[in-house]
């Protein structure tokens, strides 16, 4: 992971982790996320973990976390090339994480700059969706 | 004889037409309609609570789900089953993608508007429908690009 102090800005050719909290956000029998994981909450940013510096231990450990913290299940993740979140006019920007209760993330990054209306950002997600990797959580 | 006739193009044909269709039946919505309702619960289930997201999302609440009961009772026997999504506004969605840059996804509000979005490879669309109970006539056409059966 990055040290806290020096955060760089997020890189057209980084990857970065979306986690998967819901059965409703992947689809198991055909390995892939669903759209419905990249659509923006009502805040309009969108939660990541950049893959740079960081080990597939870290970014699991930062994952099971999270899923505790929200008191949900985490399932896998899914590995989106930032290039196709640019792609969609997204702007994927570091804002790293500091808490009080657990781990820091300094990897943490959010996706903004989502299109005006649900149905344009539907768009967005269906193409996030289809240019993602799933990962499942190795048992 | 009969090996014989397995050796011949006609045959093998035949053979992957069946099969074709066997895969293509087991996928269909009439007999994946109780896997569809199973997913469904397990996501109303996961998403029933404010907050499910842990970044603010609005429940899904009982009248999405009569809402969205009523938009699969709208498909065609024969339509190709959904995966069922949950949107962090409080809808359920469902999503077809079946080969790459070929998608539909679908929103049904709890006011029975019908959102969705289409890639059609190059091609893009997306809108807002009401929904009357009837699959609307735009939505199906979609639904036959992007899956070629409704």
């Amino acid at each position: 992971m990055f040290e806290f102090e020096h955060v760089p800005p997020v890189e057209l050719d980084e990857t970065v982790a979306r986690f998967l909290l819901s059965r409703g956000q992947y689809s198991p029998g055909k390995g892939r996320a669903k759209p419905d994981a990249f659509l923006p909450p009502p805040s309009g940013r969108l939660s990541v973990t950049r893959h740079r510096q960081a080990t597939p231990e870290e970014l699991w450990a930062e994952g099971r976390y999270v899923a505790r913290v929200r008191q949900r299940r985490l399932y896998g993740r899914a590995d989106l090339p930032v290039g196709a979140a640019a792609a969609q006019r997204l702007l994927v920007v570091a804002s790293p994480l500091r808490r009080t209760d657990g781990p820091d993330n300094p990897n943490h990054a959010d996706i903004t700059q989502w299109a005006p209306g649900r149905e344009q950002q539907r768009l967005q997600a269906l193409q996030l969706a289809l240019a993602a990797s799933l990962v499942v959580l190795p048992r | 004889m009969i090996a014989q006739a397995r050796l011949t193009p006609e045959f093998r044909l035949l053979e992957q037409t069946q099969q074709a269709m066997r895969e293509a039946f087991a996928h269909s919505y009439t007999v994946g309609m109780q896997a569809v309702l199973d997913e469904l619960e397990q996501v109303w289930q996961e998403c029933r609570r404010k907050d499910w997201d842990g970044q603010g999302a609005r429940p899904l609440t009982g009248r999405a789900k009569e809402a969205a009961i009523e938009f699969l009772k709208a498909f065609p026997p024969g339509t190709a089953a959904p995966e069922v999504g949950a949107d962090p506004l409080g809808y359920f969605s469902f999503s077809w993608m079946p080969r790459p840059g070929w998608a539909l996804s679908v929103a049904v509000t709890p006011q029975r508007e019908l959102e969705y979005a289409v890639l059609l490879g190059s091609q893009r669309h997306c809108g807002r429908l009401p929904f009357y109970g009837e699959l609307p006539p735009e939505l199906a056409k979609w639904l036959e690009k992007v899956t070629g059966n409704v």
